[in-house]
């Protein structure tokens, strides 16, 4: 008995598209969560000036009674400044792409550019941050490293310095419930970090983790925990330096901030702009459609004292 | 209109040194004609370069006149002689081989690497060091000096280290430091002195005018840091603030601050390691200082100095930043519409 296989009698289309597109990993923008907003006007110039007054001298002795005038102080200012830049790139799409590609090409180049937008803009705020910020080296370790991993005696070292700068923490405390294995969490500074340091920070003593907050859903969703006053933000884009410790391994940077550290700077009348050229503007054949954006911006920590840079090596091993 | 393809052009006059072109655009090609040479042509030196998408980045070729000029011969330039394309955005690593290093106590440190291949101008970082010299470790370095092939000087001071060689140690040569200017710099030394003079390991590109923290490790210096919080320190936790008087060098400042009552500064030794070095971090400018000084009163501002380009390597009779200082080097560079490379 002859049997038709499909040696004989082949689909004519081999293949089918499935239209649900694979997810593109994206990572969590932490760098710009805790930064001031400012805004560069119009027509007003490159760069923008900040002002800040310097603390006064307390007046601690009386004045006492002889009518005499004591000598003033002075008020001084510091400014600091920080210049807009331009930054933009885009994607050249043949007709034919859009023509004959069964998915929806142009509508997944604007997805991947708005990501490509926003990512870099976080990672300009990182970079700032990790060239500029006062650093701390973790030294209470115990991998022999300089720095060493993080461990919780660190931790407290950065949030009694912030203390003592008059650095206000960010976030209220999330108060105590009735519910098993969970525990009130302080008010606290921001700490923003690499994710390879999701293992070192599970063992540092204290560590609470975002499942034994009494209410989760008040933690951000790239925060991993915390540790006294310190919540922490992991990221796959975190910052850290490659070989840079003193036996060669790498030093993460966590960027320990309280409020009002640090401001990122938009141009007015330049907000982050998506741009579509359809292939009419190409040429005579109309051949080529582009699709990109630009943006101006630029950090600038506006008070170092209020931020640190916790510097660390780490313990965990990823593959 | 076709907007994805661009010529560039430009001139320059050699150094003899490295010679970076931005070019924002990017690059597919790059041309690099000596005009010194086609004017005057010289025994044994090369005057036209060519490099394009698909060969080396390090190489090229090059036309050269021979030992008897006029004639010409032509040739590939050797490994890290010619074009490099860079994105100075990403960081880039050239690792030594682990190696026997030697380090020099004292004021400029000499560094005993064999056959370093470093320039002035450099950074670096060390790995693995012998117990003597491990404070210099986890911190960038600039290489101020070469003495020669196997010596190199980086800027330490005085108090600095002692004595150490080993096996084993390593270097890392960094394409830069951070993406923004001006940068927090690792302090090396605090002269106590009027206008006290502070000394870096690295270039700190800092202007009169502008107001640095002065960040002292209170567990390496503690008699150092209780002085300057608590003369000059807004507060009694809060390190003090200084004003940038001059500039001394690359590598030193002198400040407004009169610490010749403040005890000695030391940079930390051995047992001190793990450490937090000393710090001076940036925070603004005083703009009545710069203005009286004549100093932009905006040099102060965070500024990224990421760029794309093509670094020309120089230094030798062929080499396409000119080997001879003064030459006259015109250069042309271009995108394509597009690129075909089969290997």
């Amino acid at each position: 008995m002859a049997i038709t296989t499909t040696s004989l009698l082949p689909a004519p289309v081999q293949q089918s598209f499935s239209q649900k597109l694979l997810s593109v990993p994206v990572p969590y923008m932490i760098h710009k969560t805790a930064a001031m907003k400012k805004t560069m006007p119009r027509n007003g110039g490159t760069t923008l000036r900040m002002r800040r007054y310097n603390p006064l001298q307390t007046a601690m002795v009386p004045l006492g009674n002889t009518g005499v005038t004591p000598p003033a102080q002075v008020l001084t200012a510091v400014d600091i400044d920080a210049t807009i830049q331009f930054y933009g790139t885009y994607i050249q799409l043949n007709e034919q792409v859009t023509l004959q590609n069964q998915d929806p090409v142009l509508n997944e180049a604007a997805a991947r550019l708005g990501v490509s937008l926003r990512q870099t803009e976080d990672q300009l705020t990182r970079d700032m941050l990790a060239g500029t910020a006062a650093a701390i080296n973790c030294v209470n370790g115990g991998n022999g490293d300089n720095p060493t991993e993080m461990a919780a005696q660190d931790i407290s070292n950065v949030i009694a310095t912030l203390l003592n700068n008059n650095a206000y923490t960010i976030t209220d405390n999330i108060d105590g419930d009735n519910k098993f294995a969970t525990t009130p969490v302080r008010d606290a500074y921001f700490a923003m970090a690499n994710a390879r340091l999701s293992g070192d920070l599970e063992a540092v003593n204290n560590f609470v983790p975002k499942a034994q907050y009494p209410f989760p859903t008040a933690a951000l969703p790239s925060e991993w925990g915390a540790v006294r006053n310190l919540r922490f933000l992991l990221s796959s884009i975190g910052s850290f330096q490659a070989n840079a410790s003193m036996n060669g391994a790498n030093v993460y940077n966590v960027f320990c901030t309280g409020q009002e550290a640090y401001a990122c700077i938009e141009q007015d009348g330049y907000s982050a702009t998506f741009i579509y050229r359809p292939p009419i503007y190409d040429g005579p054949l109309a051949l080529n459609a582009s699709v990109g954006y630009k943006f101006a911006e630029v950090p600038r920590i506006t008070n170092d004292a209020w931020i640190i840079n916790m510097r660390c090596t780490s313990n965990t091993n990823i593959f | 209109m076709a907007y994805n393809t661009a010529i560039f052009q430009g001139n320059f006059t050699s150094t003899a040194a490295n010679v970076f072109i931005p070019l924002r655009g990017g690059v597919d090609w790059f041309e690099v004609w000596n005009q010194s040479l086609y004017a005057t042509p010289v025994n044994s030196t090369g005057y036209y370069y060519r490099w394009q998408k698909g060969m080396p980045n390090g190489q090229g070729l090059y036309e050269a006149f021979t030992a008897a000029a006029p004639a010409v011969t032509v040739g590939q330039l050797a490994a890290n002689t010619g074009f490099f394309y860079q994105d100075t955005s990403t960081v880039t690593y050239t690792f030594s081989p682990a190696s026997n290093i030697a380090v020099t106590a004292g004021a400029g440190a000499t560094v005993t690497w064999v056959a370093h291949g470093l320039a002035a101008g450099d950074i670096i970082r060390f790995a693995n060091l012998p117990a003597a010299v491990q404070p210099l470790a986890a911190i960038d370095w600039v290489v101020s000096t070469i003495t020669d092939a196997d010596n190199f000087v980086i800027p330490t001071a005085a108090s600095n280290v002692g004595v150490g060689a080993t096996a084993g140690a390593s270097l890392i040569k960094i394409s830069r430091e951070s993406l923004y200017v001006p940068q927090d710099r690792v302090i090396t030394a605090i002269a106590s002195t009027a206008n006290a003079q502070i000394s870096f390991a690295a270039p700190h590109g800092f202007q009169v005018g502008q107001e640095i923290r002065i960040n002292v490790n209170s567990i390496t210096n503690p008699a150092v840091a209780s002085y300057l919080k608590a003369t000059y320190g807004a507060s009694p936790s809060l390190n003090p603030v200084a004003i940038v008087k001059s500039v001394v060098s690359s590598v030193a400042i002198t400040i407004n601050l009169d610490l010749s009552a403040m005890p000695a500064f030391a940079f930390p030794l051995t047992a001190s390691v793990p450490f937090t070095p000393s710090q001076a971090t940036p925070i603004g400018i005083d703009t009545a200082t710069a203005l009286s000084s004549n100093v932009n009163i905006l040099s102060d501002a965070t500024n990224n100095i990421g760029q794309i380009g093509m670094l020309l390597v120089g230094g030798s009779a062929i080499s396409p930043a000119g080997g001879t200082a003064g030459n006259q080097m015109f250069w042309q560079a271009g995108v394509s519409f597009s690129v075909n490379n089969a290997f």
